[in-house]
């Protein structure tokens, strides 16, 4: 009983922290792609 | 000029202004007596077990003098922007760096010789002055090891706005073989411990200071250059 | 392009192996007679301990190749692998405690390969403390390869040190016996998967930095255009 709480324990926050990791990069990546479309935009815009 | 008269030159030259300013030394030996003084008065040290505790103690303080008077010495140069007229009056970058080592090497063994002498008095232990030939030769390859990475890092914090702070969380964890091996031989040396010999400690030490020399010479040029 | 095709690949080969590997840990590798399950955690530990040190190796080959290159292609995939050694590096550190405390009653043990780890987490630590502390991008990338050089070079000479340290400082001193075949072949799968794991991590994560280092440049140019 006890031992498998500690056995739960590790996958679980091994796995939860890549999960986090994965998607805190996934978040910032679409914020990148957003801000780097915002600029195509302004600086089409500017040309017509 | 030569390889090794450009380097001596050079430690000529910061050994004239450390011994007009005085800021490394000062660092160095007063932080040394200072953690002493700190150490005595929160570990409990008597002459029982004063034998077992002087390695990590003398260790744990010239590490920490050692990197915080060292920081000092790199900043000097950016300071009267001696640094930029080195780079463009062709001295070799090697020859530079070596001669950094040899003088920060140098401000180590004094700033050790002294730390020694007041834990001799501070702490009541007049073994460790008969003990000083046999201990001087981990103090002088552990103190080249200190030497050869402090002075490369100290050269990377001049960029940091950090400052030298930054140098005891790059210093410290770099240089935890020369801790150990500093230690061991030096508790080996004053306590016999386990009938081992320092012979594989000042090994490890030798290995290390090789190591880091060679990587370090090639490295240098690269923090310099702009 | 090429380079998408073998990506694509790896990944779907990893979204394979993950559930496979799950499967073998906990359903076909036996029991372990004195431990019980908690030995389960042996296979987590050991190949994220793999997946630390590939990104810690990768950033020590990116940190040479930059110097030599002077492209901050090499310093970019150099943080993003060393960020992901980071991550894995302080998971095998937290797996390594919930593993010692019920096995050997303690939440820490100075073994020399935990030692090891512990002070490469240090060393990484430094790496991204003076990243950050540097403003000037080039000299940045030139600073923080000579601590991803330096530091990587460390872990064999901090290895022999430890282990003759503990020789004569003895703490705990239980290794597992021998293993069940089994068990080795279950070890193997786990650490192939987290490789390619590892190697999909770093490559995302890199594509990322990238991406952030375009921006980064194009706002910089604009600003010097506005100017």
């Amino acid at each position: 009983m006890n031992s498998m709480f500690f056995l739960f324990g590790a996958y679980s926050v091994a796995w939860l922290v890549v999960a986090g990791y994965l998607f805190f990069n996934l978040r910032k990546l679409k914020n990148v792609e957003t801000r780097i479309e915002d600029i195509e935009e302004l600086l089409r815009r500017k040309h017509q | 000029m030569g390889f090794v008269g450009n380097t001596f030159a050079i430690v000529k030259k910061d050994l004239l202004l450390e011994l007009r300013a005085k800021e490394a030394i000062s660092i160095m030996v007063f932080l040394s007596l200072l953690l002493l003084v700190v150490f005595n008065l929160s570990v409990e040290i008597d002459t029982e077990n004063v034998s077992r505790l002087a390695p990590g103690i003398l260790w744990v303080v010239f590490a920490f003098s050692g990197i915080l008077g060292m920081g000092r010495t790199s900043l000097s140069e950016r300071d009267d922007e001696a640094y930029l007229n080195i780079y463009f009056s062709s001295v070799n970058m090697e020859s530079f760096y070596l001669a950094k080592v040899i003088s920060n090497l140098l401000f180590l063994l004094l700033m050790e010789m002294f730390t020694i002498v007041s834990f001799v008095i501070l702490f009541d232990y007049e073994r460790l002055i008969f003990a000083l030939a046999p201990l001087s030769l981990p103090l002088l390859l552990g103190s080249f090891g200190f030497s050869v990475v402090g002075t490369l890092f100290s050269f990377l914090s001049t960029g940091s706005r950090f400052g030298e702070i930054i140098l005891p969380f790059l210093f410290l964890p770099v240089v935890v073989p020369i801790l150990l091996g500093g230690v061991s031989s030096t508790d080996i040396i004053l306590n016999g411990s386990g009938g081992d010999s320092p012979a594989k400690w000042l090994k490890i030490l030798l290995v290390f200071d090789l190591l880091y020399f060679c990587i370090s010479l090639i490295l240098f040029r690269y923090i310099i250059e702009e | 392009m090429k380079k998408d095709r073998i990506t694509k690949i790896l990944l779907v080969l990893v979204l394979l192996m993950l559930p496979v590997n799950f499967y073998l840990i906990f359903q076909v590798a036996p029991t372990e007679r004195i431990m019980g399950d908690v030995q389960r955690i042996f296979y987590l530990h050991v190949s994220l301990a793999i997946s630390a040190y590939i990104g810690f190796g990768v950033l020590f080959v990116s940190s040479i190749m930059f110097l030599i290159k002077k492209n901050l292609y090499w310093d970019t995939l150099a943080y993003s692998a060393g960020e992901v050694g980071l991550m894995f590096s302080t998971l095998v550190l937290i797996t390594g405690s919930f593993w010692a405390r019920p096995v050997w009653n303690v939440w820490w043990t100075w073994d020399p390969r935990l030692v090891t780890m512990l002070i490469l987490w240090f060393i990484y630590i430094g790496y991204f403390m003076l990243r950050k502390s540097i403003s000037e991008r080039l000299k940045k990338a030139r600073y923080s390869a000579i601590i991803g050089i330096l530091g990587f070079l460390d872990v064999p000479v901090v290895r022999l040190a430890t282990k003759w340290w503990r020789s004569i400082h003895p703490r705990l001193s239980k290794e597992g016996g021998g293993l069940d075949p089994l068990m080795i072949k279950v070890m193997l799968f786990s650490l192939l998967t987290f490789v390619v794991f590892t190697i999909v991590i770093i490559i995302f994560r890199f594509r990322v930095a990238w991406a952030e280092e375009r921006l980064y440049s194009i706002l910089n140019e604009m600003e010097e255009y506005h100017e």
